[in-house]
């Protein structure tokens, strides 16, 4: 007899929510140069799990997403990513939206026909998303006469619209309060449970960590000191 | 489509650039096809103002001078004729009255005259120049008929012949080059533009390789589009479009550095 409750189990085991290694990394090490941003880094990341990477400015935060995202090769080590078709989205620290669009084309640069149906399930989770973060009725407005705050909702909702099995996010709460940030906070935790999404954010601002529920790394002069959970900084 | 679309929207976000950059890929297209147009244009123009030997022919309207001007063309030694306009007219029946010395007030200048300029044929012989001009006298009734002398360039000939028929052999090349400099210098433009739509498309969709994808097919689209419009042209040289094609791949290739956002 065909049992599908067993079957279910395995492949949980492997693609499930919280469970099984989306990626690896095995004595990694970058250098610029003389500069040596990061080394021997030794770490995995879960399927559907939230991880902090923290450190102060020139830890190597953004050096590991973007090695972590396959953006940049390492000089040395392995990464290794177990789910070769998984689609991981970057939101970037310098934002990289088009400043002549409206930021509702921004959003629609995230808009893959093989992944929605149509355009309108797509601007329906548009204006979701945008109503979660309180920005519905300034979508119409150009990136360049937005301000900070609503700049990197936009990039970060571009991103969430992608529909990514990973999302990285580079200091993606610079510009907002620690209200605005909780909202983003929740809205990936939210897609996390929801659909398993997982979360790679770095960030300098350990207070505001703190508040959230999830793994962390923290990095000083591109090595790794310390593992735990957020909570226990 | 998707790819079309997205070209277009690289337009749009500059439109003078993009426009511009359009125009010019229908002129580059224009000038590749007639390469052999321009070049007889140029060398015709040269032929008709420096090499050619004319007279004028001034007769009075009254004179069946359409019945003239066919005959004449019909002749192997006339290359070709131009009809005068009024001011030109003027000014030759006065440059050759006062050649004659008749007084400008002569009753000639009332008559109402068709003037022609006689283009002879290259290496029309003297003596063939003159029967032509006996055979008008010949056609037209003499007291409504004003010829000019025969104007040989000959002697002018052999000083700028050879130096402005080689002068025309850079012309083309000259035209050709500052186009194609022109066009890399706004595609150049327009890629960058696209470069960083292309990465973002790249990065949020699961796409791949979308800006060659895009060139491909947003440029090669006018390209070729502007390949049928100009299709009436005759005697194209398909070495230039060879040539080009290769041109346009390299350039379509010869990418930026991937990440177009950090450069």
């Amino acid at each position: 007899m065909f049992d599908q409750s067993k079957t279910i189990n395995q492949k949980n085991a492997h693609y499930g929510l919280k469970s099984g290694k989306i990626l690896t990394l095995d004595n990694v090490g970058v250098n610029f140069k003389n500069f040596n941003a990061l080394s021997t880094i030794q770490m995995e990341i879960g399927q559907g799990e939230i991880l902090f990477i923290t450190g102060a400015s020139g830890a190597g935060k953004t050096t590991l997403l973007r090695v972590l995202s396959g953006q940049l090769q390492p000089t040395k080590g392995r990464v290794q990513l177990l789910r070769p078709n998984a689609h991981m989205a970057l939101v970037f620290q310098d934002l990289r939206l088009i400043e002549n669009y409206s930021c509702e084309m921004n959003l629609m640069m995230a808009y893959d026909n093989s992944i929605y149906k149509n355009k309108n399930e797509f601007v329906y989770e548009m204006v979701e998303f945008a109503n979660i973060l309180k920005i519905r009725n300034r979508l119409n407005l150009k990136i360049k006469d937005a301000n900070g705050g609503l700049k990197q909702k936009i990039a970060i909702l571009r991103a969430l619209l992608s529909r990514p099995d990973v999302i990285f996010l580079d200091e993606p709460t610079s510009s907002l309060d620690q209200e605005n940030a909780l909202k983003i906070f929740e809205l990936l935790n939210f897609l996390n449970v929801k659909k398993g999404l997982t979360v790679v954010w770095a960030s300098h601002d350990r207070d505001l960590i703190r508040s959230f529920s999830g793994r962390i790394i923290h990095l000083d002069g591109g090595r790794l000191i310390h593992a735990g959970h957020a909570c226990f900084i | 489509m998707f790819y079309l679309n997205l070209f277009m929207r690289a337009i749009r976000e500059h439109p003078l650039k993009g426009l511009s950059f359009i125009f010019l890929c229908g002129l580059f297209i224009l000038v590749l096809l007639a390469q052999n147009i321009v070049n007889d244009f140029l060398q015709s123009k040269i032929a008709n103002k420096n090499q050619y030997s004319y007279f004028y022919v001034l007769m009075s309207s009254n004179e069946n001078h359409e019945d003239v001007v066919r005959k004449l063309r019909d002749l192997e030694e006339v290359k070709q004729i131009e009809t005068l306009n009024q001011e030109v007219i003027a000014k030759e029946v006065k440059k050759i009255l006062s050649e004659l010395d008749v007084n400008v007030l002569s009753p000639v200048l009332d008559m109402d005259y068709v003037g022609f300029k006689i283009i002879f044929a290259l290496k029309t012989s003297i003596r063939s120049q003159q029967l032509v001009r006996e055979y008008v006298e010949r056609l037209v009734d003499k007291k409504n008929l004003i010829l000019g002398d025969i104007k040989d360039n000959i002697s002018d000939r052999k000083a700028s012949e050879d130096f402005l028929f080689r002068k025309s052999h850079f012309v083309y090349p000259f035209i050709l080059l500052s186009v194609i400099s022109l066009w890399l210098i706004f595609f150049i433009s327009v890629k960058r533009t696209l470069a960083k739509i292309a990465y973002l498309v790249e990065q949020y969709q699961r796409r791949r390789q979308v800006l060659l994808k895009t060139l491909l097919i947003g440029v090669g689209s006018w390209l070729v589009f502007f390949i049928i419009v100009f299709s009436f042209i005759p005697q194209v040289n398909h070495l230039n479009i060879i040539g080009a094609a290769l041109l346009v791949l390299i350039t379509f290739i010869g990418g930026f550095k991937k990440d177009m956002w950090e450069s």
